[in-house]
């Protein structure tokens, strides 16, 4: 059965201009989401899998050049307008981030906030929107009485319920979570997952997930996309990928999860500032060749999984 | 070095060269009464013109901005001073000290200073020791609470914990640790303070409350020219070109510097 | 024989804020805890955000005097030590903060950070020369950081110079407050294993405070699990683990998202409640409101630790 696509995004490059150069932050992305699908792109710190997340709603710094296509639903959303783009960014794509306290206005009753971005997607009476905030606090399971507490009031895991509450309060078909749970305590993590898998269900909705976590990718991902050093070096489903990732990048990066006191990956991850001749992994590979250092690896796809590494051989 | 941090220096080298050269640079004695000369615009024998009493506007703008900034330097040096010291040791000893200390900022943060120097004023009289007693008296409270603040921060950073727990003993801390975090922030703002305290006294001795004339003094001088301000516009537009000069130059060295203390912030600038 | 160190009832008490001359309200961080330490052993404690954890660890290392009880080191009791005595015993005992960062002067250059520990115990140069090329290849870090500050480096080296810094005086005891929680899992690595090493290599005891249960449990012998400022369940980890008895300790195992196995662990274990506030303790066992098999003593008493099965094993739960 074919998939229906959501979103594709195709050869998407994107670099910062600084005044001590360029930093090239995704090196010609591909990837699809398919609808009511999970998708997780985890990698480490400063791969560039946020900015990636971040470039799809355009909320990158002015110094960000972006290049490549994404078509949402087909229509192709890369070069519509900031006033077009705003349109789809409120009613169709929502954004959580891992510290909902920069997100949420401090000074703001919550349930008004939930009740505002529903008026301004839906233009409805205060009242009905009212009701439509009480309506998401409960989703999120939060007692309706704290309709007026502040945000201050709430403990960072009911902070990032309203978070999702507000990012509901306009029904996206495409949720992007950006590390929704890293500052958070493990328990209070399992029922913000649970939360979001729960609402997953009940409005089809499609999740972009970014995480570091592969703990919190084992258990949220229908398929994932391990990113490194701004390129996107495998993507697979997910029990195929748990099973044996084929990118050496990703199998290390396994390793290392499953056993953090035995394994390690040597070396250090490279600067972006870097233009690379051959693949970024290459010094840190254990399997890499002299061909590693000189031609640049390009996606090849093997059993239906997308891999950029010159040493799998793609059928 | 930043480039503000270069015009900021070289500002306040020029102001530094007014305030304590300015005898040397100045041509005509600023006391020296010549009617002959009276409300003369710019000409080569005065550059910047006379008063209405004939004295050269050049030389007693250099002795006037003399005047406004010694004072305010010796007003923040003293509030600095005895601030740090009610601050450190409040800080320091803590408990009933502190609570006691801080009460008695409290009620000096209290008084209203222009109203408090107008008072001081009125009692003993306007003079330029009266003015600076009065705004010591009214401002070292905000440095004391300031330097507190800071120190109580600066104890609780976690790299104390750590050189405590490396062996380190009390003064080690002091000396190394929390003093200089105290230092950069109270530097700033006592630089900060410079600027506001000379609009303190220009004010005070544009309203006759501070420096006496004869003595030049940007304010005062403001406030002899306003009776001319139609026919030797000259008389007030320099002084207070000056004043805007002193404050603008205080202003951008403080923060520059402030931004070339910072590590952190110093990296992003090369950025 | 004598523990490395043994901890008798130490509790830490808090006055509140918002206390005033009428009305004194009081946070119990850290309540009636005791646990003992041997050399060569690694201890966990686990527990979420605000339990305690972290207040324990620095009374270990006598960086706070607890408010009761004691700790003992070697047989010393430290809190009745003279401050000459004290300050020979602090290099033996370590600290590794959670975040290496805020532990490291921000105006100080890596040299003079690692040089630091030298300056302070009055080390000739020449010794601490030595002692410093041994600790840097130790880490694995190089001198071409010497001139930079601790916000140019990265988010591991900063990791590796705190280690660096708290190995240079030869400790015997070391805290290890979440090492490693802000790391990549790579960068996390290394730094448990630098840390397993020195504990083989150098016979130290290890206190391993974290939230992350499997870090915990690879890297632990015995573990302790907090809430709200006491242990509710203590033994061997393996054990712990393999058959958690307290209902908080299953919801921790149960919540902690693991890549082993093929399924998946969401909507497994009932989870609920948020980490307690140690302001408003609840009455009795304080994991009552979040506990699914409460009964009505769980609300009136107050349970204590007892022995469990035949192991070493003890657990504060009334419904055992």
């Amino acid at each position: 059965m074919k998939k229906e696509k959501l979103l594709e995004v195709e050869q998407l490059n994107i670099k910062f201009t600084t005044s001590i150069g360029d930093v090239n932050v995704s090196d010609n992305i591909n990837f699809t989401l398919n609808k009511g699908e999970t998708f997780c792109i985890v990698g480490e710190s400063g791969c560039g899998k946020s900015v990636v997340a971040l470039s799809l709603t355009r909320l990158l710094p002015e110094n960000a050049v972006i290049n490549g296509s994404v078509k949402f639903e087909g229509f192709t959303i890369s070069d519509l307008d900031d006033k077009e783009f705003a349109k789809i960014r409120g009613q169709k794509i929502a954004t959580i981030f891992e510290q909902p306290m920069s997100c949420i206005n401090p000074v703001m009753r919550i349930g008004e906030q939930i009740a505002e971005t529903y008026r301004a997607n839906f233009k409805c009476s205060k009242k009905e929107a009212k009701l439509q905030a009480l309506k998401k606090l409960e989703e999120v399971k939060l007692p309706a009485n704290r309709y007026n507490a502040y945000p201050h009031e709430l403990s960072g895991g009911m902070q990032q319920r309203v978070m999702i509450a507000i990012a509901l309060a306009c029904n996206p078909q495409l949720l992007i979570a950006d590390e929704p749970t890293t500052s958070l305590d493990v328990t209070v993590q399992y029922q913000i997952l649970e939360l979001l898998q729960e609402l997953k269900e009940k409005y089809h909705m499609t999740i972009l997930m970014i995480t570091h976590d592969m703990g919190v990718v084992h258990d949220m991902a229908d398929r994932i996309g391990v990113m490194y050093a701004g390129n996107m070096m495998e993507i697979a489903e997910r029990d195929a990928f748990f099973k044996q990732p084929l990118h050496p990048y990703a199998q290390e990066l396994l390793n290392v999860v499953k056993d953090p006191c035995h394994y390690t990956i040597p070396g250090t991850v490279p600067n972006l500032m870097e233009i690379f001749s051959g693949c970024p992994f290459e010094p840190r590979c254990q399997k890499a060749t002299e061909m590693c250092k000189t031609y640049k690896p390009e996606n090849s796809v093997r059993d239906e999984r997308m891999v950029r590494c010159l040493n799998v051989i793609p059928n | 070095m930043g480039n503000n941090l270069k015009t900021g220096l070289v500002l306040i080298f020029v102001l530094a060269a007014i305030v304590f050269a300015g005898p040397l640079i100045a041509p005509y004695d600023p006391f020296e009464v010549d009617m002959s000369v009276r409300l003369q615009g710019i000409s080569l024998a005065h550059i910047m013109g006379t008063d209405q009493l004939g004295r050269d506007l050049f030389s007693r703008l250099i002795y006037a901005t003399g005047t406004s900034v010694k004072i305010s330097l010796v007003v923040v040096a003293a509030s600095m001073t005895i601030g740090f010291i009610f601050g450190s040791v409040a800080a320091f000893l803590g408990g009933a000290v502190d609570e006691f200390l801080m009460r008695i900022i409290d009620v000096f943060m209290a008084f209203p200073t222009k109203i408090f120097t107008i008072a001081i004023a009125g009692v003993l009289g306007a003079s330029a020791f009266n003015i600076t007693l009065a705004l010591i008296f009214t401002s070292w409270a905000s440095y004391a609470r300031m330097v507190r603040g800071c120190v109580l921060t600066a104890k609780q950073l976690p790299f104390i914990d750590a050189s405590v727990a490396l062996g380190a003993n009390r003064r080690y801390t002091i000396v190394k640790h929390v003093l200089p975090s105290v230092f950069q922030p109270l530097s700033t703002f006592a630089f900060q303070r410079i600027a506001h305290t000379m609009m303190m006294i220009v004010g005070l001795s544009f309203i006759g409350l501070g420096v006496q004339p004869p003595t030049p003094e940007l304010g005062a001088m403001i406030n002899e020219s306003k009776n001319f301000m139609t026919t030797a516009p000259h008389l007030f537009v320099f002084p207070g070109l000056l004043i805007s000069y002193v404050v603008f130059s205080f202003n951008i060295l403080d923060d520059s510097l402030r931004d070339y203390w910072d590590p952190r912030i110093k990296s992003e600038l090369v950025l | 024989m004598s523990y490395l160190i043994e901890a008798k009832h130490l509790s830490k008490v808090f006055k509140d804020k918002e206390s005033t001359v009428f009305k004194k309200k009081e946070i119990i961080a850290v309540d009636d805890v005791s646990l003992t330490i041997n050399r060569g052993e690694s201890v966990g404690i686990v527990g979420e955000s605000g339990c305690g954890k972290s207040m324990l660890g620095k009374m270990l290392v006598g960086l706070t005097l607890p408010t009761k009880g004691s700790v003992n080191y070697d047989g010393n009791e430290i809190s009745k030590l003279p401050y000459s005595e004290i300050k020979k015993l602090r290099p033996r005992l370590q600290p590794i903060f959670q975040d290496a960062d805020s532990t490291l002067n921000p105006k100080f250059t890596v040299k003079k950070l690692i040089e630091e520990p030298f300056v302070i115990n009055d080390i000739s140069k020449s010794d601490a020369n030595q002692r410093i090329d041994e600790l840097l290849s130790y880490v694995n870090l190089g001198k071409e950081l010497y001139g930079r500050y601790p916000h140019e480096i990265s988010g591991g080296q900063r990791q590796r110079l705190g280690l660096a810094r708290a190995l240079s005086l030869k400790p015997d005891f070391i805290v290890a407050d979440e090492p490693a929680a802000s790391l990549d899992s790579s960068v996390q690595a290394q730094i448990l294993q630098l840390l397993n090493q020195m504990k083989s290599n150098h016979g130290l005891g290890l206190v391993y405070v974290s939230h992350n249960l499997r870090i915990v449990s690879m890297m632990t012998e015995k573990v302790n699990v907090m809430y709200l400022g006491s242990f509710v369940e203590t033994g061997d980890t393996q054990d712990v683990f393999d058959n958690p008895v307290h209902p908080y300790t299953k919801m921790l195992i149960g919540s902690v998202l693991t890549i082993d196995g093929d399924k998946r662990k969401l909507g497994k274990t009932k989870v609920f409640g948020e980490p307690p506030d140690p302001k408003n303790r609840a009455t009795g066992c304080a994991f009552h409101p979040r506990c699914d098999c409460c009964t009505q003593i769980c609300k009136e008493e107050r349970p204590i630790l007892k022995k469990v099965g035949d192991k070493n094993r003890f657990v504060a739960c009334h419904n055992m």
